[in-house]
């Protein structure tokens, strides 16, 4: 049910866009588009940057230390479109990149999202909007003799493909710096559960080139 | 400018691929799982516990936060295990041999023995175990077998721990509780790691808090969450709801190509309408 009402409101936010586009029949000059500056009025974004996943809940070393910081490269592509009272649609897709040396089971984390954002100043904006979350694990399959118990013993990696899928709810604060932005992005795992309610975030350099 | 972004962003993402990777493993050589994602954990009403001075009950009270501080954590997976108490007493399993079912050698030997082989189990049953063929030294701690499947499917776990020593009782309660969802990670498929921050490392370390991230990306892997909705239908304010339903299949959640595919149709079909719009805005058609 909550998939359809999403549906519904992006579908919603969709015609919103292109109904402020439209031109009015009766000839009555349309509106144009409220934005901050004339630079973010139709702009394609580039950005880099890195994932956290489940800031302080994945221990780290053998003393307790959690993980507070990863460098997991990410790069994305989004799009920004205004809408009315300096608030923007801004849908993306990001890839979180699988390490260099993960030979035996290679791991891609993509983002689908979509977020409305505000830009309550003119260097600042907040965003807040939800993703599909899509985790895929490939094995490349063999085997590896590691220590059990006194011994040693055989473990195997997977040889299959599979993956995962998440909604998360998404909140996001961005430096508009002219053509450059510097964004800090969280993501709620399981935000209606809380014991395995998590939160992720991003930290990214974007581009917006205007078109 | 756009340029230089790329670069410096090229760069900069050269650094960032020099970081390790980790590597989970599994217990088979293959993907062996149980096939339903709720399983209950029980610990065997009969066990005893002497050498390890521990009582039955102080063993039940171990496995919650073992599974809600370490397996039931990740959202990733739909995987949800649940403290189920005590269960009928099963004959053997104090002094028993526990074999793998693909273990011929090990049952006609415990078949042969004094002491009997430990029969199958379902879902996941922990006990104290005296018999010391089973761990093969004082210092190992528990021994996990899952030893019954349906195909490739996991149907029951054994877990035992060491009555031939006492190592286990004079543990602090936090490594107990460490042992014991490590063990489980054995219950669920997983192999260990060759990772010291991992919790499916092969010995005990300084401080365990939570899983290290080949244990949450194995058990991911192998119980993967087939579309949450933000932790609603999959890991179930309906299911945590134990005195409604007893039925241990969980509601089907949403596909989640639903909700990519409307991010998707709105990502590229409304953009390109909007960018025409514009364009036309532009050239004076407005």
């Amino acid at each position: 049910m909550l998939h359809l009402l999403i549906s519904f409101f992006s579908a919603f936010l969709c015609l919103t866009i292109n109904a402020q586009t439209l031109p009015l029949s009766t000839g009555a000059p349309s509106r144009a588009p409220a934005s901050v500056s004339d630079k973010s009025a139709d702009h394609f974004i580039f950005k880099a940057g890195t994932y956290t996943e489940f800031y302080n809940q994945v221990q780290i070393d053998t003393t307790g230390r959690m993980k507070e910081f990863d460098r997991a490269p990410t790069i994305g592509f989004g799009l920004e479109m205004p809408l009315k009272n300096h608030f923007y649609f801004l849908p993306e897709i990001d890839w979180v990149l699988p390490r260099k040396s993960a030979e035996r089971v290679v791991k891609n984390i993509f983002f689908f999202r979509a977020d409305l954002g505000i830009n309550p100043m003119e260097w600042f904006r907040i965003r807040a909007g939800t993703s599909v979350v899509w985790l895929n694990q490939q094995g490349g399959g063999g085997e590896e003799t590691l220590n059990n118990g006194n011994t040693t013993s055989t473990f195997y990696y997977p040889i299959e493909n599979r993956s995962s899928f998440n909604n998360t709810l998404d909140l996001g604060a961005e430096l508009l710096l002219k053509k450059i932005s510097l964004r800090f992005q969280t993501y709620t795992f399981a935000a209606l559960e809380p014991r395995s309610r998590q939160i992720s975030y991003a930290l990214f350099l974007s581009y917006y080139w205007e078109r | 400018m756009f340029m230089k972004f790329l670069i410096m962003n090229l760069l900069a993402l050269t650094f960032f691929l020099s970081e390790k990777a980790l590597a989970w493993t599994l217990n088979n050589n293959f993907t062996g799982s149980f096939k339903d994602n709720r399983v209950n954990v029980y610990v065997d009403s009969g066990t005893v516990c002497k050498n390890n001075y521990i009582t039955p009950d102080e063993l039940v009270e171990l496995i919650e936060p073992a599974l809600d501080n370490y397996w039931n954590k990740v959202p990733t997976s739909n995987l949800r295990l649940k403290a189920a108490g005590f269960s009928k007493h099963i004959d053997n399993i104090n002094n028993g041999r526990l074999c793998s079912p693909t273990n011929e050698t090990c049952i006609n030997d415990g078949i042969g023995s004094p002491e009997g082989l430990i029969p199958a189990v379902n879902d996941i049953v922990i006990a104290c175990n005296s018999n010391g063929v089973n761990f093969g030294g004082s210092n190992v701690l528990a021994v996990t077998i899952p030893n019954k499947y349906s195909g490739r499917k996991i149907v029951g776990a054994l877990i035992i721990i060491n009555e031939q020593s006492s190592v286990f009782g004079g543990l602090s309660r936090s490594d107990k509780i460490a042992v014991i969802a490590h063990e489980i990670g054995h219950a669920i498929g997983l192999g260990h790691s060759k990772e010291n921050a991992s919790l499916m490392y092969y010995r005990t370390v300084e401080q365990r808090k939570r899983l290290g991230q080949d244990d949450i990306d194995g058990v991911s892997f192998l119980y993967p969450m087939k579309g949450d909705l933000y932790g609603f239908s999959e890991n179930g304010l309906i299911a945590n709801c134990a005195t409604i339903s007893t039925d241990k299949t969980p509601p089907p959640g949403p596909p989640p190509f639903i909700t990519m595919l409307i991010v998707l149709f709105l990502f590229v079909p409304c953009s390109f309408r909007y960018g025409r719009r514009i364009r036309k805005k532009d050239h004076g058609t407005f």
